[in-house]
């Protein structure tokens, strides 16, 4: 066993750069399927230190939007509902009111004003201060304010500052993240917002009461669970008790974990991981296949030895152990390094969440499981990559593998291509054609190795193209197909006719209006469930209907659904759905269930995008009830002069342009793009490696070819150039059976992960031109320097000896 | 005048064992047109003089001429030009493209030096070493015989002045070996000048000049003593 072991040493050294190389590639494949899955792990952990750490509350207590309670009526009530059961209780006034931020108020928002009883030290839902400083007892009288982390990073505002709420100038002290907003997207009918457009600020109580025109009210109550209580039964007790104790105004009471804001994140974090494991594996894939393309090829490098040893007797399996050796060598290597890559690329990834999903307690353990499995993988794929040659290699008679390369049989299965091939130029300008085509299974290899890799990068951009042309397609539908609309929410509801929506409507700036009415509900179908914000408007308006919608003059008493909803439900144009809608009652409302039928199907992508007509309001209990505006300037008047107008009516919650709003899914889609930037420039390493073995062996297979091209006076730089061009050839077939792959693979992406990682998004297939051109570049350049590597080894080529071996 | 001039040419390697001289001040003269046979055992430093001679290697010492050119003063990129333009190797072991066919291999050495017709010439040279019927074969189609008149016409094919040939009946049977050497004995009357290296000393009856090698010295430079017969007389 020395003996072989002293040998295979020696081969090590001989091949020491091409071990590494292909080491390497297992690597990159292994470390970016622990890597990328290292950090799904830490998100969650990290979620779940955030919550822990700043004392999220485990229930919240909330009277329907727009009532308000006397805050120590509120705090009293719920006190004595919860009774044993809560350890700590704090109140607070939530206002949604319009905010402009930046130099010169030039960033409108959506504001949610978030006054707390700074008398008290916060205990529940605490600030982790990322600049500036936090707010303390010294002010609970003051006007100062904290402002959101994610809010201030997606304007780059400084830690202190001006910002204008209400119309009201406030200084805000410092940036936070608080564990009740680290979720920064939310829609609102048919609109979704994001940490761009979305402003939370933290602010006193009083400050907040002032500027909602709220005296001494809150509307909102957060509590935390003795330790050893049971949060659901706590949860009941004040769902039971809440009328009694706080009878007249219908309250809600909502437990943090059943939160489908709290819930998103964790989903978010499980559908991203689906997409980045199914990358990650075919990424692995192609490495795997890379590595048993150029271990085959090492293996075959040794036929003669091979040969020889089985003329000398030597039994298969000891023949078997150098090669396998080889293999395992490559194997120890490429987890060695896989470990290396992994945790370089989960550091990196890491640094990209940070920076895009920003949470107050980040946790990153070692993730063993997950390293050892990809350990295994990086084990397993090279000793499975040599078996196949090995186990060919001593199958094969002893006459042929003692044969010199050239002359082994089945080296030349091109050669009857070749001579009927008509290729124009001199020998050496159709050298890189011939050696091609002479080896036809060598270099479908090469090609399909390269192709493989690329596929992953094609498939990686298209997803990202698909998921913008899906949001170009869904923001086309819901701003009416004209970005130039201020959509403008009010505080709470109100009569159309009352004076906040008469001025508004009446404003000399607006040329034309729409109001409507936006609510949540469910549609339900056997056990499917889907949840849709209800925009009600004229739908035969098309400034708030879809275009198709409007057209056809759609009688009211029926519903207009998303072409993906009616797909998962498996309804129809025409067919009948139940229909879950509040119902207000009294006070407040309760959620009913009324069958619809379905007058329209709109080609939105996004499945929670439904349309009611507004004259269908008493359904809900409701008449004459508006929440919404849609406004479009007069001509002359800019978006931003009627926004800024708008922001400072009376009863306006946020007043957005319609393409601020589309904005915001361009920025949550930040994330994803940072994450194929890692992609592209692992795939564009891959390519590398895989373009360079394969030149460097076919260098040492062709040592004497360019030797002889040497002694006849070639110089180095034309020999280069014939490997540039053969690797460029070999690369661009690589590459449009890349491009071929990848768009299979983005086919299966849309069609089969994401409607089950994403089922609310119905994705359009695309692939912008950019993204064909990224694709063809990292595998022209990877494949064309390559070559170029060798260049040295050919310089200091001894050609004397060379020339002089006699196979 | 002498096409191949050597002066004082030493050749020294290092190895970890210590310095090994391979070629110690050898010194000849070879005049155009002749069939010179370098003689001597496995490492008298024949293929290094003849390595010398083709500018694949670069003496340690001493002054070289070929075809009016000094050798030694050529900078790296002149050298590959003068292999392309004044000597041409035949090889022992062949050294054929295998993804080239018999025609293409020649006509690469045609193209290297800058022929223009050299799809003509290729076929002239083809069937001059009598493989016109087998242009279109592939090396591993052919025998090594066959093989080695394809290197021949290649090395021809360039039309240089100076054929250098290491051991080109090494791989051959006897027949296929006369067959060669004839070739390369034709080619002295075309103007070239050959010099073949072996360790056969049968063949060096048939050159107009014999050198001989022992331990990395020129012993001896001479007109073959029985005088130069042709190949078809010699006899292994």
């Amino acid at each position: 066993m020395s003996f072989w072991l002293r040998w295979s040493w020696r081969d090590l050294r001989g091949r020491l750069l091409q071990v590494v190389a292909i080491a390497a590639i297992i690597a990159l494949g292994s470390g970016i399927y622990a890597g990328l899955g290292s950090t799904s792990a830490w998100r969650q952990q990290s979620l779940d230190a955030s919550f822990a750490g700043l004392a999220a509350h485990d229930i919240e207590v909330s009277p329907v939007a727009g009532f308000f309670v006397p805050q120590d009526q509120l705090l009293g009530a719920v006190r004595s509902a919860g009774g044993q059961g809560l350890s700590t209780v704090e109140a607070r006034l939530v206002a949604d009111l319009p905010v402009r931020a930046g130099r010169g108020g030039q960033i409108p928002a959506a504001g949610v004003v978030v006054g707390v009883d700074l008398a008290q030290p916060v205990e529940i839902d605490r600030w982790k201060v990322t600049a500036g400083r936090s707010l303390g007892p010294g002010d609970a009288q003051g006007s100062s304010v904290l402002l959101d982390e994610h809010f201030a990073d997606a304007h780059h505002l400084p830690p202190t500052g001006t910002i204008v709420i209400a119309g009201t100038p406030v200084r805000y002290v410092g940036t936070v993240l608080e564990p009740e907003y680290l979720n920064t997207t939310t829609t609102f009918g048919t609109t979704i917002q994001g940490a761009a457009t979305r402003a939370v600020i933290f602010a006193p109580i009083g400050l907040v009461q002032r500027l909602a025109d709220q005296p001494g009210q809150a509307n909102d109550v957060v509590a935390r669970v003795r330790s050893g209580e049971s949060i659901d039964h706590v949860a009941a007790t004040l769902t039971h008790n809440l009328p009694i104790t706080l009878p007249n105004v219908a309250m809600t009471v909502a437990v943090r974990n059943d939160d489908p804001m709290t819930l998103a994140l964790y989903d978010e974090i499980i559908s991203e991981q689906k997409i980045f494991d199914v990358f990650a594996l075919l990424i692995l894939a192609g490495a795997g296949f890379a590595a048993f393309n150029l271990t085959r090829r090492v293996v075959e490098a040794q036929r003669r030895d091979i040969g020889i040893a089985m003329a000398l007797g030597v039994s298969p399996g000891e023949i078997a152990i150098r090669p396998i050796i080889l293999a395992a060598e490559v194997a120890v290597a490429g987890v060695a390094l896989g470990v290396l890559a992994g945790w370089g690329i989960g550091i990196w990834v890491l640094g990209i969440f940070r920076s895009e999903v920003p949470l107050p307690i980040w946790h990153t353990p070692w993730q063993g499981g997950l390293f050892l499995r990809a350990a295994v993988l990086g084990l397993v794929i090279p000793l499975a990559g040599s078996a196949y040659p090995v186990w060919r290699a001593v199958r094969v008679a002893p006459t042929d593998a003692l044969l010199p390369p050239h002359l082994r049989s089945g080296r030349h299965r091109g050669s009857g291509l070749l001579r009927k091939l008509p290729l124009p130029g001199s020998t050496m300008a159709q050298a890189p054609v011939r050696r091609i085509t002479i080896a036809p299974t060598r270099s479908a290899m090469t090609v399909l190795a390269i192709g493989l890799i690329l596929a992953p990068l094609l498939a990686a951009l298209g997803t990202t193209d698909s998921a913008s042309a899906t949001i170009d397609a869904g923001t086309q539908i819901l701003s009416g197909n004209s970005a130039d609309q201020l959509l403008v929410s009010l505080t709470n509801y109100q009569p159309s006719t009352a004076p906040a929506v008469s001025a508004l409507v009446d404003s000399p700036l607006v040329a034309k209006y729409a109001l409507g009415l936006n609510t949540g509900g469910y549609l339900l179908r056997g056990h499917t469930t889907v949840a849709v914000s209800i925009s009600m408007v004229d739908l035969s308006d098309p400034l708030v209907a879809p275009t198709a919608v409007a057209r056809q003059k759609i009688a009211p008493g029926g519903i207009v659904i998303a072409t993906k909803a009616a797909a998962d439900l498996g309804v129809g144009l025409g067919g009948d759905i139940v229909l879950r809608h509040p119902l207000a009652q009294g006070s407040g409302y309760r959620f009913v269930d009324t069958v619809v039928p379905i007058r329209a199907i709109v080609d939105s992508p996004y499945r929670f995008v439904a349309y009611m007509d507004l004259r269908d309001e008493p359904m809900m209990g409701l008449s004459g009830i508006v929440n919404t505006a849609t406004l479009v300037p007069r001509p002359g008047v800019s978006i931003n002069a009627l926004q800024r107008r708008i922001s400072l009516q009376p009863g306006v919650a946020w007043a957005l342009p319609a393409s601020t709003l589309s904005n915001t899914i361009r920025d949550i889609l930040g994330l994803v793009t940072g994450l194929f930037v890692v992609l592209q420039i692992v795939i564009g390493m891959l390519a590398f490696l895989v373009a360079y073995n394969s030149t460097k062996i076919g260098s040492d297979e062709r040592a004497r070819e360019h030797a002889t091209m040497m002694a006849f006076g070639v110089g180095v730089p034309r020999v280069v150039l014939i490997g540039v061009i053969e690797s460029v050839l070999l690369g661009v077939i690589g590459i449009g059976v890349g491009l071929g792959v990848g768009l299979l693979v983005l086919h299966w992406v849309l069609g089969t992960v994401f409607p089950a990682a994403v089922p609310e998004l119905s994705v359009l297939p695309a692939v912008a031109a950019s993204s064909f051109v990224i694709t063809v570049v990292i595998g022209l350049v990877a494949t064309a320097s390559a070559p170029t590597l060798v260049a040295r080894q050919l310089e200091r080529m001894n050609l004397p000896s060379t020339l002089r071996y006699v196979e | 005048m002498a096409i191949i001039d050597l002066r004082d040419v030493t050749k020294r390697f290092e190895t970890p064992a210590g310095t090994v001289v391979a070629l110690d001040r050898a010194s000849l003269s070879v005049a155009a047109a002749q069939l010179v046979v370098v003689l001597g055992p496995s490492g008298s430093g024949k293929t290094t003089l003849l390595n010398m001679i083709g500018a694949l290697d670069t003496p340690t010492e001493g002054l070289i001429d070929v075809g009016g050119k000094r050798v030694t003063d050529l900078s790296r990129s002149q050298l590959f030009g003068f292999r392309r333009q004044t000597v041409t190797f035949i090889f022992q072991a062949f050294n054929l493209f295998p993804e080239l066919t018999a025609l293409e291999n020649v006509r690469f050495g045609a193209e290297v030096s800058g022929h223009r017709s050299a799809s003509q010439l290729a076929v002239q040279m083809l069937e001059d070493v009598e493989l016109g019927d087998r242009v279109q074969h592939f090396p591993h189609e052919l025998s090594g015989g066959e093989q080695q008149r394809v290197a021949i016409a290649r090395s021809l094919a360039t039309g240089n002045p100076v054929l250098l040939a290491d051991e080109p009946t090494g791989e051959l049977d006897f027949r296929t070996g006369i067959q060669i050497l004839q070739l390369l004995r034709d080619r002295t009357n075309d103007g070239k000048t050959v010099v073949v290296v072996t360790h056969n000393r049968e063949i060096s009856r048939m050159a107009d000049l014999v050198i001989e090698l022992s331990d990395g010295h020129i012993i001896s430079s001479a007109p073959p003593s029985g005088g130069t017969v042709d190949a078809t007389e010699l006899r292994w």
